[in-house]
């Protein structure tokens, strides 16, 4: 019963999909780069803007 | 990609950097960055975490793949522009260096066909030999 609670409680507090709109703050988030070098969002843009490309990938 | 590879010297000079999305493998992104000689990273989201939160996911594509989409993001985070784009047309390099420089300030900027060359395209099947084609599970 505590876990179903618990699943109920998180699908609620799901994060809505948005893609951030300019003057919005973009989400953190944390991936690893090609080279297995992990990157967050924050660290990547601390020093300076940066441009973001969301691309379609490889064939 | 290439073109924000050509142009990231002109970038840096602005003042900004840049990072490229995807949810390839490592593996398949280290071999895009190696084969068009990328000066900037290649972050992968395999399991299409970020894609789908920023609501940038195709799931009708390719074994679901990210829709294409360009940001400048500020070191508070914040969204200072941003693009989002479709396969046919993307925001223009120069459109988004002029934006990177202050001289776009209130402009919208333009957005151009996407033409595939012949050289992307043969590089595009001879990697679908070599590698294989994306799926789902990957």
């Amino acid at each position: 019963m505590r876990e179903k609670d618990a699943g109920a409680v998180l699908y609620l507090r799901k994060e809505p999909q948005i893609t951030p709109d300019v003057r919005e703050e973009a989400p953190d988030f944390e991936l690893f780069d090609s080279t297995g070098v992990a990157h967050s969002l924050a660290s990547l843009v601390a020093s300076r803007p940066r441009v973001l490309l969301f691309y379609r990938g490889h064939w | 990609m290439a073109e924000y590879g050509r142009a990231y010297g002109a970038i840096r000079a602005a003042g900004a950097d840049v990072v490229a999305l995807s949810v390839d493998s490592q593996a398949r992104s280290e071999a895009v960055r190696t084969q068009l000689v990328l000066p900037y990273p290649i972050l992968c989201d395999p399991a299409r975490v970020v894609v789908r939160a920023w609501d940038l996911y195709n799931p009708r594509e390719m074994g679901g793949i990210a829709v294409p989409a360009v940001f400048v993001i500020g070191p508070d985070r914040c969204v200072r522009y941003r693009s989002i784009d479709s396969p046919r047309e993307r925001v223009a390099t120069d459109g988004v260096m002029r934006f990177l420089r202050g001289e776009a300030r209130g402009e919208v900027l333009t957005r151009e066909r996407v033409r595939a060359g012949l050289g992307e395209f043969s590089r595009a099947v001879a990697n679908a030999v070599r590698r294989g084609f994306r799926t789902p599970h990957e």
